[in-house]
């Protein structure tokens, strides 16, 4: 099983007591925007299940991550046998955040050659995070409550389509609205740095899963006759993949246009979403 | 108006705000607002300056974030 969205949420001090806060009814909150998503929370964001859900051999995180932690310029953290332990780390951060997008609301990841501009320079889209640490309130009550307005209001951005820029636009206008309210609130916008692979990237547009395939031939069809819409074209250095399914014209055209293609060797650039074939263009 | 006299005013329009604690992730040490101004109130009256080197970012933030309230 994959997921769009993983968030990482350990609680084994009084600093992850109050990041854990934070991040309460996230996961439900995301589902209720129609988003597939898994919670690593307290003692379950172990390295061991962080690498699980985001190695790229497996590809079971499709989209964003969202960690709210410890961290340091070295790596962003979870916790181990009940105490903190890194998570991604200069070592696994191309594996672990390559093609995905990353918010840490934790200290420091952000800062000059630490991990978060390691990440986007081994191929992660975007990283926003902070150059120093950040404060958190640790008791609810009315400025926890603004403070998550604030943080999830750059996650709601980016689920409901934003791009990386307009969304983080959105934190720091949630940040400002509350300077009057308490000083962590300008520490922690002043402190706020995006950084991204180029500019107005999205996490449906850019992600694992969707990704235009450029100037391929094709070597194989497959159609089975019991099931309808039921057809894969198999590329040239890439395999099998399964044309969009939703429409039986898109079926047939997209048959016929890799039938040509394969009939004439001619070159083909496709988008594929989640493994599906969205477009064809046969040159 | 100095930092302090103008914290004061602050800490006396937002009380509930004033004594919540803030919370560094990296150092997990808690400051509250009003905890800071006692702190300066102290420093001016004795003379005696603040060492702590985290009180006096706290401070430094502080007074930061009093220019633009």
């Amino acid at each position: 099983m994959a997921v769009d969205i993983l968030i990482i949420r350990s609680k084994c001090d009084p600093a992850t007591n109050g990041t854990f806060l934070v991040s309460e009814g996230l996961k439900t909150y995301l589902e209720g925007k129609g988003r597939s998503v898994t919670e690593l929370a307290d003692a379950n964001a172990s390295p061991e299940n962080v690498n699980y859900w985001l190695n790229s051999a497996n590809n079971r995180t499709k989209k964003f991550i969202l960690l709210f932690d410890h961290g340091s310029c070295e790596g962003a953290y979870g916790e181990k046998n009940n105490e903190i332990a890194a998570v991604i780390n200069k070592n696994n951060v191309e594996d672990l955040t390559k093609e995905l997008h990353m918010y840490t609301f934790a200290c420091s990841t952000n800062g000059n050659n630490c991990v978060g501009q390691l990440a986007i320079s081994k191929g992660c889209y975007t990283w926003l995070g902070y150059t120093e640490p950040v404060y958190v309130f640790t008791a609810a009550g009315s400025l926890l409550t603004k403070l998550k307005s604030c943080i999830w209001s750059f996650i709601t951005a980016m689920v409901d389509g934003s791009s990386a820029e307009e969304a983080e636009q959105a934190l720091r206008n949630n940040y400002k609205s509350h300077f009057n309210d308490h000083w962590v609130f300008k520490y922690n916008h002043d402190r706020l740095l995006l950084r991204k692979k180029m500019n107005n990237l999205k996490i449906d547009t850019h992600n694992r899963v969707v990704k235009w395939h450029r100037n391929v031939r094709v070597t194989g069809l497959y159609a089975h006759g019991p099931q309808n819409r039921n057809v894969f074209i198999h590329f040239e250095g890439i395999g099998w993949k399964r044309t969009w399914p939703q429409h039986d014209s898109q079926v047939v055209n997209m048959l016929s246009a890799a039938a040509l293609a394969k009939s004439k060797a001619s070159r083909v650039d496709f988008f594929e979403d989640d493994g599906q074939i969205k477009q064809i263009y046969v040159f | 108006m100095d930092t302090i006299e103008k914290l004061e005013k602050w800490v006396e329009a937002h009380p509930e705000e004033a004594d919540t604690p803030a919370m560094n992730v990296s150092t997990e040490r808690t400051y509250t607002i009003r905890e800071v101004l006692n702190e300066l109130k102290r420093e001016k009256e004795t003379g005696v300056a603040i060492v702590d080197e985290e009180l006096k970012e706290v401070k430094g933030h502080i007074e930061n974030w009093l220019k633009e309230v």
